[in-house]
């Protein structure tokens, strides 16, 4: 500030941003929980109430209002390249987006060799542990409960699967022997249909990865 | 100073006013234009961040987990959303209303009230750390780390420690900042220097800690 008048400013000016600054952020807040559809028209509403917020709070608060135009002009307009960052940014983030999945699909199906489980190597669960780490099943399948890009398989077998639509279906055999050669038969509800089907699995390579899946639900 | 005239001056006449030959651009003292430009420089930090953020968000191939049962504070049996995170944003926010009081008092040279409003401004700083301990606390009791998560997207810890832990720090230092100045003023080191610059500057630190926040809340929390 390079003048008098504003010591003499009223507080009351002060108060009143206040108290549409707190106003504001309420109202932000009762958008969250109301749930106002569609989730653009919320983000939108989000993202102009905070504007509105960091323009009284700049002008006001900080006192932008009273200073010169070089100053203001100085500190305001290299903030707005921001802007080009985040285009950027959530360009970038498509992007990555879109070669996760394709990059995925490309690394199963290329795996040209494949352990052959061999007799002396252990029991079946163990077997299928194997197979299901070579195969890549794990990277997105835990084995602990954790949710990763598939559903977790701690627990699966023998449960009530929620399908996308609506309907459920119990995880038996023949259900994860579909969701494994045809993944895109039955979505389980929340996750998205990004698995290739594994075709190039024996009848005895999946029977031996159900097998270590079954485990999982028995072993608790 | 040259005489200037008292005639209405338009925004841009102003602007070249200002930048015409060998004249001083920024008319305040060195040390406000200084921290305006330190401002400036930690906006890009903070910009840098959310963008790094919007950017791993969009590219998680997981479900970005729902703050609003992630954040939940159950209150008489029934889960309200968000309601620690609102109440620390109360918080902030009229901390930057009782630091501009602080300001304005200072400016009148009003030793008592400015003194006790940079204090308060401290306490409420205080408190909104305080109250993120609590949800840091709880938060990594229930699982949540900067690689993993049990609710979704792994990426979702690693933007949350990193963008509340760099503000929770800014808020930290600014309380520190707040505490000195309050100490300052109460002993009459502004009134002996004639000018009480350095509650002004503390005020434009923390008017910034407040402006990531409004930012922080609804891009992180509500969005």
């Amino acid at each position: 500030m390079n003048n008098n008048d504003e010591k003499n400013l009223p507080i009351g000016t002060y108060l009143r941003v206040w108290g549409i600054v707190v106003a504001l952020v309420t109202l932000s807040y009762a958008i969250f929980l109301l749930e106002i559809e569609p989730l653009w028209l919320r983000r939108f509403l989000f993202t102009a109430i905070a504007l509105l917020q960091a323009t009284l709070g700049v002008r006001y608060f900080m006192q932008m209002r009273w200073e010169r135009p070089s100053l203001v002009y100085a500190i305001v307009l290299p903030v707005t390249l921001l802007l080009a960052l985040v285009i950027f940014a959530l360009s970038e983030g498509r992007y990555v987006l879109g070669v996760r999945q394709l990059e995925y699909s490309a690394e199963v199906s290329q795996q040209p060799v494949r352990e052959t489980p061999s007799a002396q190597s252990g029991n079946l669960v163990e077997l299928g542990k194997q197979l299901a780490q070579s195969n890549g099943c794990l990277s997105c399948h835990s084995s602990t409960g954790n949710r990763l890009v598939g559903p977790s398989w701690k627990g699966l077998y023998g449960s009530t699967r929620e399908l996308e639509g609506g309907a459920t279906v119990i995880a038996d055999e023949a259900y994860l022997k579909e969701s494994i050669v045809n993944p895109a038969a039955k979505i389980v509800k929340g996750f998205s249909p990004v698995m290739p089907p594994f075709t190039f699995l024996s009848d005895e390579e999946i029977q031996t990865i159900i097998e270590y899946i079954k485990s999982l639900t028995t072993e608790n | 100073m040259h005489h200037e005239q008292q005639e209405r001056i338009t925004p841009l006449r102003a602007f070249f006013a200002d930048w015409a030959s060998d004249r001083r651009a920024f008319q305040v003292r060195w040390s406000k234009a200084m921290m305006w430009i330190f401002i400036l420089g930690d906006a890009f930090v903070f910009g840098s961040f959310l963008s790094a953020y919007a950017s791993a968000r969009l590219a998680a191939a997981a479900p970005w987990p729902n703050a609003g049962e992630v954040f939940a504070l159950p209150i008489g049996g029934a889960e309200i959303p968000l309601l620690l995170v609102a109440l620390m944003t109360l918080i902030l926010l009229s901390s930057g209303g009782t630091m501009a009081l602080a300001v304005l008092y200072g400016l009148r040279h009003d030793r008592a009230k400015a003194a006790l409003f940079t204090a308060l401004t401290a306490l409420l700083g205080a408190l909104f750390v305080s109250l993120q301990g609590v949800e840091w606390t709880n938060l990594i009791r229930e699982g949540a780390r900067p690689w993993s998560n049990p609710w979704g997207a792994p990426q979702f810890g690693a933007s949350f420690f990193t963008l509340t832990g760099f503000h929770g720090l800014h808020v930290s230092i600014g309380v520190l900042l707040l505490a000195i100045v309050a100490l300052r003023i109460a002993r009459g080191v502004y009134d002996k220097k004639g000018d009480y610059l350095g509650v002004e500057l503390v005020g434009l630190y923390w008017g910034f800690v407040d402006l990531v926040w409004v930012f922080l809340f609804p891009f992180f929390y509500l969005f």
